[in-house]
């Protein structure tokens, strides 16, 4: 089983892991998801943690026009800020490390989940993943990014990474699938 | 002691002890579904972003008339009063177990809540100002009013995009 279906699994399947997701005209800063209203509640004897709360909202204003792995790219991050904020029980520790993290722990796994669940291209599915992590050192400071991993690894530069990223969101040059079925 | 004495016995000391094993599993059910309410009808979204401490204590009366239950619950901060909404479902649990053969009783449940800026570091909670903070965990009076237990909510109010 990947990484990301295993966390949506053992998100999804615990009854004190609570995780709302909402749709919004608009996002708060303005992305095209965000993970806010996060809280824990806790005995405060045992310090044992007895339930975990957060909202994911999706801004209908970027992601209605864009293509349905876009979407899900989005909503994957989005539920991987969740998985830290449960998997950690502080929300301070990781603050700043999140994007951090995703690269260097993610990527592939959310090609790899993107691949198998809309049957595009890894390369295009790494492209995908890339996006909403182009804050970090990493992104910044690279020319050329990996594709896959062990001696299948590709690699592609960033400009066609852009590109590519560019026509899922924007649904174009024949990229990506419509919300609606075509 | 005849052997008819002693199976008597022994039955009589079985059937206690599994009422009180049963009864106490009862007490613990009632109060998981206390703490269930009042984990459920948390309103984040009515909290400042501001990095804070508050503290409350509700409290549940249940009056026992005519074989109908009455229940009144109240919090005694007004702040955090509106941090919470549904309450009235703690009305809705069956308090007879824990009321036993009294006809009214006080019961309890104080907690705490850590809210963290949306900055981490930002700001810092003024020491002079936990007292006033942490006051409402105590009751005026605590006499014959029995915890039903205790809660910490720790909220992040940070925007993860």
């Amino acid at each position: 089983m990947g990484k990301i279906k295993e966390i949506i699994n053992r998100l999804g399947g615990r009854s004190d892991v609570h995780i709302r997701i909402y749709d919004a005209p608009f996002t708060t800063n303005g992305y095209p998801g965000q993970t806010s209203g996060t809280y824990w509640t806790k005995d405060p004897v045992t310090n044992e943690i007895t339930s975990f709360n957060t909202n994911i909202i999706l801004s209908q204003d970027l992601l209605l026009t864009s293509s349905q792995e876009h979407i899900a790219a989005v909503l994957i991050h989005e539920i991987l800020h969740a998985y830290f904020r449960e998997n950690t029980g502080k929300a301070e520790q990781f603050e700043g490390l999140d994007h951090q993290t995703m690269v260097n722990d993610y990527i592939n796994p959310i090609a790899e989940f993107l691949t198998s669940l809309y049957g595009i291209s890894l390369t295009d599915a790494t492209a995908i993943a890339w996006d909403g992590v182009s804050d970090t050192d990493a992104y910044k400071n690279t020319s050329n990014f990996t594709v896959g991993s062990g001696t299948n690894a590709t690699t592609i530069s960033k400009e066609d990474l852009q590109g590519i990223n560019s026509n899922y969101v924007a649904k174009s040059n024949g990229k990506g699938k419509g919300l609606c079925q075509e | 002691m005849s052997r008819i004495k002693k199976q008597a016995v022994f039955s009589a000391l079985f059937l206690l002890t599994f009422n009180a094993f049963g009864q106490q599993h009862d007490i613990t059910e009632i109060k998981g579904k206390v703490a269930k309410v009042i984990r459920e009808n948390f309103n984040e979204k009515k909290i400042k972003d501001s990095t804070a401490i508050y503290s409350f204590t509700i409290t549940i009366k249940v009056v026992n008339s005519k074989g109908k239950q009455q229940v009144v619950t109240a919090i005694n901060n007004p702040i955090v009063d509106s941090f919470f909404e549904g309450l009235d479902k703690l009305k809705e649990i069956n308090y007879a177990i824990l009321l036993g053969k009294h006809k009214y009783k006080s019961f309890s449940f104080k907690g705490y809540i850590l809210v963290y800026d949306s900055k981490y570091g930002a700001k810092v909670i003024s020491s002079p100002t936990i007292p006033q903070s942490l006051s409402y965990l105590f009751l005026k009076d605590e006499t014959d009013v029995e915890n039903l237990g205790n809660i910490v909510i720790e909220y992040d109010k940070k925007i993860y995009n």
